[in-house]
């Protein structure tokens, strides 16, 4: 039997890896406690056990087996020339980050030096809306919002700026997915019943829903609208 | 330590003076001409740290076969990545480090897949022993097996930490640099190891009576 504690420590004594003071105090715990003594002997017949694995010559075969295959693997090749260092990597992601979110901040705005936020709608007319009942003709260009995972935004009357009909200038899909995840974690959720739409054009269609969410982001020129239809489903 | 192979290993035909000096060069020199292309550099690099390599992947895997796929895959990488090791470093720990992880993921896959090779049931019929072994196989045989068998019981950061203290014979300070720990974690699952191994060693004994 052991004294309580002492394994741990005798399983470092038995390969010197005990600090010298600690050491000194077990060995002479040892001269005088058998049961510790005994385990220390069993410790050492493990170890010995175990080290005679480290004896063991190396499997020639599987060397050559080893060297063979690897050199093979090289022969055409040259190594990689060296690589940027590590913080490199990180300023690249970093300025990709930037450089996506600002794309999708102001993709557009160029021109009319406006920035695209907050998203335009697609001014649906009546006679577009018949058309969607129609099927669709390619001399016409479709100018519905393209699918996509992220909320459309609610339409917007002519007198609000910017109005847009051209879905060109939207995010696609994988951009409003992105934008969405960048921002949701700033976003502050406000919900409105009554964005004025007044001045818009009667869109003839019952897709118009008097409730939208409006998330504000810590953007000053990004808002998102997010429609609720009547159903109490989103659009 | 890193074993130096002759280039007679890889080579049977005779060797010229300035092959035996390329031998004896440094690993940093070795290092910086393989970077350049050169191929012999990179096969005497590989020549001098292959045993090392493959002993620690065999001790980890437990499997010949699979320990040479780590094996192959430490040096594919070191091939890889030569551009952006720096010479001034010592190369041991470095591959020490690849092979450890390597044998992590490999093992990670075996895992996963639920087949056994050919190699390893030749493999363990072998070491199971047969009529025609001699005492002292059996007797080695028995140890090895037995050793595997407590090393196999361990979790993967103790048996790395007892591999590369007690069978490889590192120091901690080294071992807690290979395995980017510090020097008491790495005593303390050596400690744990040590004491789980005799416990299997001594369990064995008593059931073989």
């Amino acid at each position: 039997m052991t004294c309580r504690g002492n394994e741990r420590r005798l399983a470092l004594f038995v390969e010197g890896d005990l600090p010298e003071s600690e050491s000194q105090t077990l060995a002479a715990h040892l001269a005088k406690c058998e049961g510790c003594r005994a385990f220390h002997r069993h410790l050492e017949d493990s170890q010995r056990v175990l080290k005679a694995l480290a004896d063991e010559p190396a499997d020639e075969e599987a060397l050559r087996a080893v060297r063979t295959r690897v050199l093979d693997a090289t022969a055409s090749q040259r190594p990689s020339p060296g690589d940027l260092p590590a913080w490199s990597w990180a300023l690249a992601a970093t300025v990709a980050v930037v450089a996506l979110v600002g794309a999708a901040f102001w993709r557009g705005g160029a021109g009319d030096g406006h920035p695209i936020a907050p998203t335009p709608a697609p001014v649906v007319t009546k006679a577009q809306a018949e058309a969607e009942a129609a099927p669709p003709d390619a001399s016409v260009p479709d100018v519905r919002a393209p699918r996509s995972t992220f909320p459309s935004p609610p339409p917007v009357s002519q007198g609000m700026e910017p109005t847009r009909a051209d879905t060109s200038e939207m995010l696609s899909p994988e951009e409003a997915d992105q934008l969405a995840r960048a921002l949701v974690v700033l976003a502050q959720i406000e919900r409105l019943s009554d964005i004025p739409t007044g001045d818009a054009p009667d869109t003839g269609t019952a897709r118009v829903a008097p409730g939208f969410v409006r998330w504000v982001t810590d953007s000053p020129n990004v808002t998102i609208y997010w429609q609720l239809e009547s159903s109490g489903g989103e659009s | 330590m890193p074993v130096r192979a002759t280039t007679s290993e890889l080579f049977l035909e005779p060797r010229d003076d300035a092959e035996d000096e390329d031998a004896a060069a440094p690993t940093a020199d070795l290092v910086r001409r393989a970077r350049g292309g050169d191929s012999d550099a990179f096969a005497l690099l590989l020549m001098r740290h292959e045993r090392m390599v493959l002993r620690t992947a065999s001790r980890l895997l437990d499997r010949s076969d699979l320990a040479q796929d780590a094996a192959q895959e430490t040096f594919l990488r070191l091939f890889k990545y030569l551009g952006r090791f720096d010479e001034t470093r010592e190369l041991g720990p470095w591959l020490y480090r690849m092979t450890v992880n390597v044998c992590h993921d490999l093992e990670r896959k075996a895992r996963t897949r639920s087949w056994v090779t050919l190699e390893a049931i030749r493999e363990r019929a072998t070491t199971r022993g047969g009529p025609e072994d001699i005492e002292g196989a059996v007797v080695l045989g028995e140890k090895r097996r037995l050793v595997q068998e407590a090393l196999r019981t361990l979790p993967r950061k103790e048996r790395a930490a007892i591999v590369l203290r007690d069978l490889e014979g590192l120091p901690t300070a080294t071992v807690a640099r290979i395995l980017r720990s510090s020097e008491g974690t790495v005593r303390s699952q050596v400690s744990t190891a040590r004491l789980k191994i005799k416990r299997v060693i001594e369990a064995r004994r008593e059931t073989r009576g």
